[in-house]
């Protein structure tokens, strides 16, 4: 998906972790992703870097690898591979922190047009939800693919 | 489920999609960011709920 310059990464049994490196001038730096279901088919998107030495996750702390664009395309397509195999799942997306919420409603902002024909997005403002505009702030997202372009 | 159904699952699910599966990843299931994370959100769709065209149901 997205045809962009994304890491490899890989997945276990149960296709709900996914883990990649990042590589850059601060050397690899372990990502992981894991999808945590909260509701009927409806999972939480965790994503962090993990100190390998303490187990520790953090999505707060910044990495600085100078590769956003590339970490941003990566946990799309990690979202893209969830989703053709959680047949209809419904994934929410938000940020520790107002910051991380951002950078990701910026990626969404950046391949809405590689986006949008494959998922349906909301986005939470006010404690509301709406189909996602381009240029809006929100809080939150939820995602799922259309019915036609289900795997 | 038997090893031979989970295998086959698994084969089916691997087919589904190019990514590669690895014994080497975690299971992170009970790592306390991704609870806390999961929390979170559970509670904030607790609060809001969903958007009608995605009506389901958020476990309490």
């Amino acid at each position: 998906m997205l045809n962009l310059d994304k890491y490899s990464y890989i997945t276990n049994n149960s296709f709900l972790d996914y883990e990649f490196d990042s590589i850059g001038p601060k050397g690899a730096i372990k990502k992981v992703a894991r999808f945590t279901e909260i509701g009927t088919n409806i999972y939480n998107f965790g994503f962090g870097d993990v100190d390998e030495k303490t187990g520790e996750i953090s999505d707060t702390v910044l990495s600085n690898n100078q590769d956003g664009d590339k970490v941003l395309a990566t946990v799309a397509n990690i979202i893209y591979d969830f989703t053709n195999v959680f047949i209809g799942a419904v994934v929410f997306i938000k940020g520790t922190t107002a910051a991380r919420t951002r950078r990701y409603q910026m990626g969404i902002n950046k391949y809405w047009e590689q986006i949008s024909p494959i998922f349906e997005v909301f986005g939470l403002k006010n404690e509301k939800w709406e189909p996602f505009k381009k240029g809006e702030n929100y809080e939150a997202f939820l995602g799922r693919r259309k019915a036609s372009f289900l795997f | 489920m038997n090893l031979k159904e989970k295998n086959s699952k698994t084969s089916s699910k691997a087919q589904k999609k190019s990514v590669a599966v690895s014994d080497n990843v975690g299971n992170y299931e009970k790592h306390p960011f991704f609870i806390k994370k999961a929390a979170a959100a559970k509670d904030l769709l607790l609060k809001v709920g969903l958007p009608e065209q995605l009506a389901k149901k958020v476990h309490a």
